[in-house]
């Protein structure tokens, strides 16, 4: 056995011949002993080596004969250790000393070498199967009876596949799909979805078409499909969602049609939800939203040209952060507008830049149905 | 018939008293509206809470 000789110095140092330690290459076990010289004013007689890598760390004992044999778990992960030898009158238990003295040396670096035990070169027939195992450019189908999509269920997946659900599942997890591959997804009618958490899509860049959302569907989670490249969200009407939270629909740069279902209340939050979709260029918005839209829910979408209001729309509006509204989409929204005549009169607020685009007769189209024109 | 426009004075914006609507600095009003039921607030109100996404 390769024995490598190890100073225990008084003024907290490791010191030895070699420069880096060189503990092994990766997969060895039991070929390099440490052997501990101690100096005689360290006290202590329990004695102990923590190994700290970036991927695990470790803490063994050491011999009575003050000597160790590198662990089979410190040569799993090849790269860079630090290595600290420790001597206590009581033993450790995790990171928690317990005893009335401790040494603990200053961390010596160490290193396990990569090696090449592990690699094979694959066959043809090695590699088909490992697609199929990876499941690279695959179909998943969620099975009937499954019920909820955990947590991080395709985080990160570097595959690109397509997702199709049955009407069991009940919730996707936060993150579930986050920077995956996914290119499409199909749930299933009348399902029992009820909710998709917060960020369950976000940063996903291989969409192939939009999404259409069951009307089953009452949660939807902030930043659901945050800075992803999906093209369009199509909510089924009528839905149980009753309110969007901030940043609903936020950072969806090729997003180009926004349809929000019927059964909506309104947006909950005091921010922005339907912000920096930088290619939205339609948004429809049904008559049943009831809370108050403000300038900050609707804002810095760049391209959006076109609100269309469902007819009998009764709730006031803010969209003077939309500065690029044609005077053909306003005009429709006046007309859809309810004719509040004998009734508390509400506000839809364009902003002056929107408003220069309009005449005195295209704004009483509004104002004639007791709505107030900001 | 009584005005039905109105502007609010530099940095302001108008607010319905009613449902809370945070609105711009003209009011053209309903048919049936008044102006008395719209106060003059600041337009940072028009600003939302901010926050960042993980």
């Amino acid at each position: 056995m390769y024995q490598i000789n190890i100073k225990v110095n008084a003024d907290g140092t490791l010191s030895t011949l070699d420069g880096t330690l060189r503990l092994g290459t990766e997969q060895e076990v039991s070929r390099t002993k440490l052997v501990f010289e101690i100096d005689h004013t360290i006290e202590g007689t329990i004695h102990y080596v923590k190994f700290a890598h970036k991927k695990a760390t470790y803490l063994y004992r050491v011999s009575s004969s003050n000597s160790l044999i590198v662990p089979p778990n410190v040569c799993r992960y090849p790269g860079r250790w630090f290595i600290s030898f420790i001597s206590s009158d009581s033993t450790i238990s995790g990171s928690t000393i317990s005893g009335n003295y401790a040494y603990i040396s200053e961390p010596y670096e160490a290193v396990v070498v990569n090696g090449i035990f592990g690699i094979n070169n694959e066959s043809e027939e090695l590699k088909l199967l490992s697609n199929l195992i990876e499941c690279s450019n695959f179909d998943l189908v969620i099975p009937t009876r499954t019920r909820y999509i955990g947590q991080n269920f395709m985080y990160k997946s570097p595959s690109k596949f397509s997702i199709t659900l049955h009407e069991d599942l009940q919730t996707i997890g936060e993150r579930a799909f986050e920077e995956s591959n996914i290119q499409s997804i199909k749930f299933a009618s009348d399902g029992n979805l009820s909710a998709i958490y917060d960020y369950a899509f976000q940063k996903t860049n291989d969409w192939k078409s939009g999404v259409v959302i069951p009307r089953s569907l009452s949660s939807w989670g902030r930043y659901a499909f945050h800075n992803s490249n999906v093209p369009s969200i199509i909510f089924e009407s009528p839905s149980k969602i009753n309110t969007f939270p901030t940043y609903s629909f936020a950072y969806l740069q090729t997003l180009t049609y926004l349809e929000l279902p019927k059964g909506v209340a309104g947006f909950s939050g005091s921010g922005q939800t339907i912000s920096f979709c930088s290619s939205l260029k339609t948004l429809k918005l049904p008559n049943t939203f009831s809370l108050v839209i403000q300038a900050y829910h609707i804002r810095d979408n760049e391209e959006l040209t076109e609100i269309i209001l469902e007819n009998g729309w009764n709730c006031s509006a803010n969209f003077s952060n939309c500065n690029n509204l044609t005077s053909s989409s306003m005009v429709a929204m006046f007309n859809a507008l309810k004719n509040l005549t004998g009734q508390t009169s509400k506000t839809l607020t364009l902003g002056s830049t929107n408003l220069s685009k309009l005449t005195s007769s295209q704004i009483a189209i509004a104002t004639s149905k007791n709505w107030t024109v900001s | 018939m009584s005005k039905q426009v109105y502007t609010a004075d530099e940095g302001k914006i108008f607010k319905s008293k009613i449902d809370g609507a945070l609105l711009s600095n003209v009011l053209y009003l309903g048919i049936e509206d008044s102006i008395s039921n719209y106060e003059q607030v600041d337009e940072s109100e028009l600003l939302g809470n901010e926050e960042e996404a993980t």
